[in-house]
């Protein structure tokens, strides 16, 4: 297993926590940002640090691991690298489940709970509806025109909810990080995934290269394909849960990381995890100080970066494929 | 080692072979041979556990296949597929590697003798100079090595092969044919499209003939102009060389 890149990642993390503290719509001092981590720091600044932007940054890594490995799995099932919890309709199916809980008065982990069955029943459709179909685009097809349904059905939700709740529905539908509560859920969600999917990494590097030949090598295929498909969908509807759905990540993070060379899952999965987190929370110190005081969604940012990517990968799969 | 009791395959109605019943034992080289379509790669799909049985059994060691985990047939039986595709980048050392899997726990790395058959297989299949290229930019025959060479790292008793000489260049042919004829107490069972081949690297042949009947025997007993007309449906002649062999030719 490579380490240094790994360590790498690990260092990227920290710089992008520690630049997430320092930005936003007042810059704030290192010397405070340092006193106010490491002790009790009462000043107004100290309390934005302890109270908005650590909770946010932590909100925003949580969510990036998330989607990215969530992404990778959905990628190893699709045995395509296009395949996103985004592209695929898993975080559209999670949030119409989060917006009909929220419509009921639902809160906390019902929530959560709606989101995960949202994600499965998507999960389930488009896997379903493709299967035993040789080639993977039918199944990113099915995906993406369930992914549109979902978006008509999120629009219906909306255009029947009281005013006072669609400006904060709008904003956690486009990625929104500033509402922190669950994190430390998340966190265990996400810790608790990479543990269990790294222990199958070698599986994963097997079933990526088809599932017969995966089978021939012993492995048991249906039963590691329904682990897959019930963590994928967890991953994405906790991350959906806790900042709306943001798309991309889980297109673009394995794809770079596969660029830099890292290929096996046993390195893959926890540099996903780490990348995708630097990575949101890059967009979103972005989000906060582009326009500051104005905050933008940072699910619009990362679909500026992801739809250039998905697009080239796509003509780079059709190229390949003449 | 392999046994089949009245295996019936069909696919979309068609049956493609009934009542096949043989046994392959340790040391025993097969040919399947037949015409396209004729059920050459389901069968040795079914043999190797990925395909479902209709009727009929099939026993390894005793044992029911259908009664093995995943993990313990493919510590016994290998199987070379006539197509890969790979979407993703790996290299051919990484390759290489998968193919201990069956051999140890999830998270295990391949040990110091795994990694010298691995080097073993490199080295035998002329990988060499490929070892840390992206599988994706190889040739077909370079990707057919890569899979023999996978195999030799799996080592399992009994080989199932898909058309092993499929892209293969003449040199590399003549290597591969002879390696599996020196196999000592593995079983190999191949699908083959040349007669010449199967009788110059086989002990025995399965003949899969119109209508789902078969021939299976040595190969002194079922390769014979007779047979292979029958099989092929052309006219078929043999011409002897100064040694005797028998060589066959399509009229």
């Amino acid at each position: 297993m490579k380490l240094m890149p790994l360590l790498l990642l690990c260092l990227l993390s920290l710089v992008m926590l520690l630049l997430s503290l320092r930005f936003g719509s007042t810059r704030i001092e290192w010397p405070i940002i340092f006193n106010s981590l490491l002790q009790n720091e009462s000043s107004l600044s100290g309390k934005i640090i302890m109270d908005i932007r650590l909770p946010q940054a932590l909100t925003a890594f949580c969510v990036g691991g998330l989607l990215a490995l969530a992404g990778s799995l959905q990628q190893v099932l699709l045995r395509n690298p296009l395949a996103d919890p985004y592209v695929l309709g898993t975080a559209g199916g999670a949030a119409v489940g989060a917006l009909l809980a929220m419509l009921s008065g639902f809160a906390g982990i019902g929530i959560m709970s709606a989101a995960f069955l949202g994600a499965m029943l998507s999960t389930l459709l488009v896997f379903g509806l493709a299967r035993g179909v040789s080639g993977s685009e039918r199944l990113l097809l099915t995906g993406i025109v369930l992914a549109a349904g979902w978006g008509a059905l999120v629009a219906f939700i909306l255009s029947i909810s009281p005013d006072r709740t669609l400006r904060g529905m709008l904003f956690w539908l486009m990625g929104d990080l500033s509402s922190t509560q669950g994190v430390g859920f998340g966190l265990v969600v996400l810790l608790a995934s990479l543990v269990l999917c790294w222990l199958f990494a070698k599986p994963l590097d097997l079933l990526t290269r088809g599932e017969t030949l995966a089978a021939s090598l012993g492995i048991n295929v249906h039963g590691t394909r329904w682990l897959l498909f019930i963590i994928a969908a967890l991953l994405t509807a906790t991350a959906v849960t806790l900042a709306g759905p943001i798309g991309f990540i889980g297109l673009v993070v394995p794809h770079l990381l596969r660029l830099a060379g890292i290929r096996l899952h046993r390195s893959l999965l926890p540099s996903v995890v780490l990348a995708g987190g630097s990575l949101v929370m890059a967009a979103d110190i972005l989000a906060r100080s582009l326009w500051a005081p104005q905050q933008i969604p940072v699910g619009i940012l990362t679909a500026f970066i992801g739809v250039p990517v998905f697009l080239f990968l796509m003509v780079q799969q059709i190229n390949r494929g003449r | 080692m392999l046994q089949i009791h009245s295996l019936t395959l069909t696919r979309a109605n068609r049956t493609l072979c009934s009542n096949l019943s043989l046994e392959i034992k340790s040391g025993e080289t097969w040919a399947i041979l037949g015409p396209n379509g004729c059920g050459k790669t389901t069968l040795l799909l079914t043999l190797a556990g990925l395909l479902p049985t209709q009727s009929g059994a099939i026993q390894l060691d005793q044992q029911a296949i259908t009664g093995y985990s995943r993990k313990a047939l493919a510590q016994k039986l290998g199987i070379l597929f006539q197509h890969q595709e790979d979407a993703f980048p790996l290299t051919v050392r990484e390759i290489a590697e998968q193919a201990c899997f069956p051999h140890h726990a999830l998270w295990q790395s391949p040990t110091a003798t795994q990694h010298q058959a691995i080097e073993q297989a490199i080295h035998d299949y002329e990988l060499h100079a490929l070892a840390e290229r992206d599988i994706r930019t190889l040739s077909g025959g370079e990707r057919q090595r890569v899979a023999l060479a996978c195999l030799q790292v799996q080592n399992p008793a009994l080989w199932l092969l898909d058309e092993p000489t499929n892209h293969l260049d003449i040199p590399h042919q003549l290597r591969l044919l002879q390696r599996l004829k020196v196999q000592g107490r593995t079983a190999v069972v191949m699908t083959l499209h040349d007669v010449n081949q199967a009788t110059r690297v086989a002990t025995h042949a399965l003949l899969m003939l119109p209508d789902g009947k078969w021939l299976a025997g040595t190969i002194g007993e079922v390769i014979t102009d007779e047979n292979l007309q029958r099989l092929y449906g052309c006219e078929f002649r043999h011409l002897n060389n100064k040694e005797g062999d028998a060589f066959w030719v399509a009229q």
